[in-house]
C-alpha cells in the first residue's frame, strides 16, 4: 500500500476537479431541444461522480491513515483524541448507513499516560464497528441506529464501553465468552453455513491481552455492549 | 432506436437507477425506478412494481444497508418468484458473494462490475443485453402462445361449441395463465372462459335457432 500512496494522494487531490467541471457545465445550457436529454444525462453523471468522489476520498484517506508509520510505533495514546479521530474517519460510512455515533468522554481534564500501538486500537474498533454493521443489517427492520463509545477513568484504569442497539449477541453463543474463540461466527448463509471468518473478536481479545487489558461482554437490554479496560499511569 | 422493452430496477440509490436508465437507453430498453420511503414494506414496493407494467425486473441485492427499508433483494426475489414464478427477474449487484449466500438460484445473479457499458467491455455488455432481451422475449412468447390458443378455443366455443378435450384444455390454459401471474386479473376475464358460460351461450344459441325456426314454420 505504501508503495503507491503517492498515486493514491494524486487521485484524491485531482478527483476534486469534478466540482470545477460541475461549475463549467452549469454555464453550458443548450438551446436546442434535442440536446436537452444529453445535457440532463451529463448533469446526472457529474452529480454521481461528485458523490462517488466523496466516497473515494474517504477510503483513500482511511487507507493512507491506516498505513502511517506512527500507527506502528508504540507511543502515548490519548483515547479522547483517538475516538474523536475515529468518529471523523468513519463519519461518511456512518452517514451512508444512517448510524449515529454518540461519544461520551468522561476523561476530559484528567491527565494520564497510556502507551500502545495505535494500529492495535484500530484492530479493536474496526472489528467492533464492522460487527455493529452486520448486526444492524441482520435486524431486517428500520430503526434508529446508534453506536456509542463511553470513556471513563476508574481508579488506575481507563474504561471504554462500546455499544450498539443492533441485534445483540447471537443465541448460538451459549456462554458470552465463546465469542472470543477463533473460527466461531454467527454469520450464516441461508443454509446455515458459516460465512464469517470467526476471527474478528478473537483478534480483539488478543490485542486487549497484549496491552494488559481486560475485556468483558455486557448485557444491555437491547443490542450489544462490551467493556474494555487498560491500566494507565496517572500524571 | 425504438424502445421495445421496459425494465424495472429496484435500487434505493436513485443515482444508480439513473445510471442504468442512461446505459440501457441506447439498446432500446427503457428503465424505470421506484420510490423508496422510510420503513416501507416489501409488499408496498411490489405494488409499485406490479403497477409499472414492466417486462423484466432487476433487483439490487443490498437494500437494507442505508436504513430506508428493512429488507434486501432476496426478499423481493422471493415475492416475485411466489407471485409470478416465471416472470423474468435478475439480482444485479456489486456484491455477488453476499447475494449468493442468500439467493437460491445463482443463475439470476449478475455482477454490476461485469457490465460496464464501455467500448472495451462491448462483448460482455452485449451478452448482458442479449440475456435481458431474450428472457423477455421468451416470457412474452410463453404468455402469447397460451393466450392465442385460449382465444382460438374461445372463438370456437362461441361459434360451434367445444368437445370434452377442448373444454379441458380451456380450463388448463386458464389455470396456467393464472399461475403465471397471481397478482392481477388475467387479461381474459375468468367469467368469459368458464365452461358454464360457454355451455350456456351454446344453449342460448340453439334455443334462439329453434325459436326462429318455429316462427318461420308458423309464418308458412
Amino acid at each position: 500500500m505504501s508503495s503507491f500512496s503517492h498515486e493514491l494522494k494524486e487521485v484524491r487531490n485531482s478527483g476534486n476537479e469534478v466540482k470545477s467541471l460541475k461549475k463549467i457545465y452549469a454555464k453550458l445550457t443548450p438551446k436546442e431541444k434535442d440536446l436537452l436529454e444529453a445535457y440532463s444525462d451529463g448533469n446526472d453523471i457529474i452529480q454521481q461522480l461528485d458523490e462517488n468522489y466523496e466516497k473515494i476520498r474517504h477510503w483513500v484517506d482511511y487507507s493512507l491513515t491506516a498505513i502511517k508509520k506512527d500507527k506502528r510505533k508504540r507511543g502515548k495514546l490519548n483515547f479522547s483524541t483517538y475516538v474523536g479521530t475515529l468518529g471523523t474517519t468513519w463519519a461518511k460510512i456512518f452517514k451512508s448507513r444512517d448510524i449515529s455515533l454518540l461519544l461520551e468522554d468522561n476523561t476530559k481534564g484528567q491527565k494520564y499516560s497510556f502507551r500502545a500501538f495505535e494500529m492495535d486500537m484500530d484492530t479493536i474498533f474496526t472489528n467492533l464497528i464492522n460487527n455493529s454493521f452486520d448486526s444492524f443489517d441482520a435486524l431486517k427492520k428500520v430503526q434508529e441506529r446508534i453506536i456509542s463509545i463511553c470513556l471513563d477513568i476508574i481508579n488506575d484504569e481507563i474504561e471504554i464501553t462500546y455499544a450498539d442497539n443492533g441485534k445483540g449477541l447471537s443465541e448460538i453463543f451459549q456462554e458470552k465468552e465463546e465469542i472470543f474463540l477463533p473460527f466461531t461466527t454467527s454469520k450464516k448463509d441461508r443454509k446455515g453455513n458459516d460465512i464469517g471468518t470467526g476471527l474478528g473478536m478473537y483478534l480483539v481479545k488478543n490485542v486487549v491481552d497484549d496491552n494488559n487489558g481486560e475485556i468483558s461482554i455486557l448485557s444491555p437490554p437491547q443490542g450489544f455492549a462490551i467493556k474494555l479496560s487498560f491500566p494507565i499511569r496517572k500524571n | 432506436m425504438e424502445k421495445t422493452y421496459k425494465i424495472g430496477y429496484i435500487d434505493e440509490n436513485d443515482q444508480t437507477v439513473k445510471q442504468f436508465i442512461r446505459n440501457l437507453r441506447p439498446y432500446g430498453i427503457e428503465v424505470i425506478g421506484y420510490d423508496f420511503t422510510k420503513g416501507m414494506t416489501p409488499e408496498a414496493l411490489m405494488e409499485q412494481v406490479y403497477a409499472s407494467d414492466i417486462d423484466l425486473l432487476m433487483i439490487d441485492y443490498k437494500l437494507a444497508e442505508s436504513n430506508i427499508v428493512g429488507f434486501d433483494g432476496d426478499q423481493i426475489e422471493h415475492l416475485i418468484y411466489t407471485n409470478r414464478p416465471q416472470f423474468p427477474h435478475i439480482i444485479f449487484t456489486s456484491d455477488t458473494q453476499q447475494a449468493e449466500n442468500h439467493v437460491e438460484d445463482w443463475k439470476i445473479i449478475f455482477d454490476k462490475a461485469d457490465v460496464l457499458f464501455t467500448d472495451e467491455d462491448k462483448d460482455k455488455t452485449n451478452r448482458f443485453i442479449n440475456m435481458l432481451t431474450r428472457s423477455i422475449d421468451q416470457y412474452r412468447n410463453l404468455v402469447d402462445s397460451k393466450k392465442n390458443r385460449l382465444s382460438a378455443l374461445l372463438s370456437k366455443g362461441h361459434e360451434a361449441g367445444l368437445n370434452a378435450a377442448e373444454k379441458s384444455e380451456v380450463l388448463s390454459l386458464q389455470d396456467e395463465l393464472n399461475n403465471l401471474d397471481s397478482t392481477k386479473v388475467i387479461e381474459v376475464p375468468k367469467q368469459m372462459v368458464s365452461i358454464e358460460n360457454l355451455e350456456s351461450l351454446e344453449k342460448t344459441r340453439k334455443e334462439a335457432e329453434e325459436f326462429l325456426q318455429s316462427l318461420i314454420e308458423k309464418a308458412r
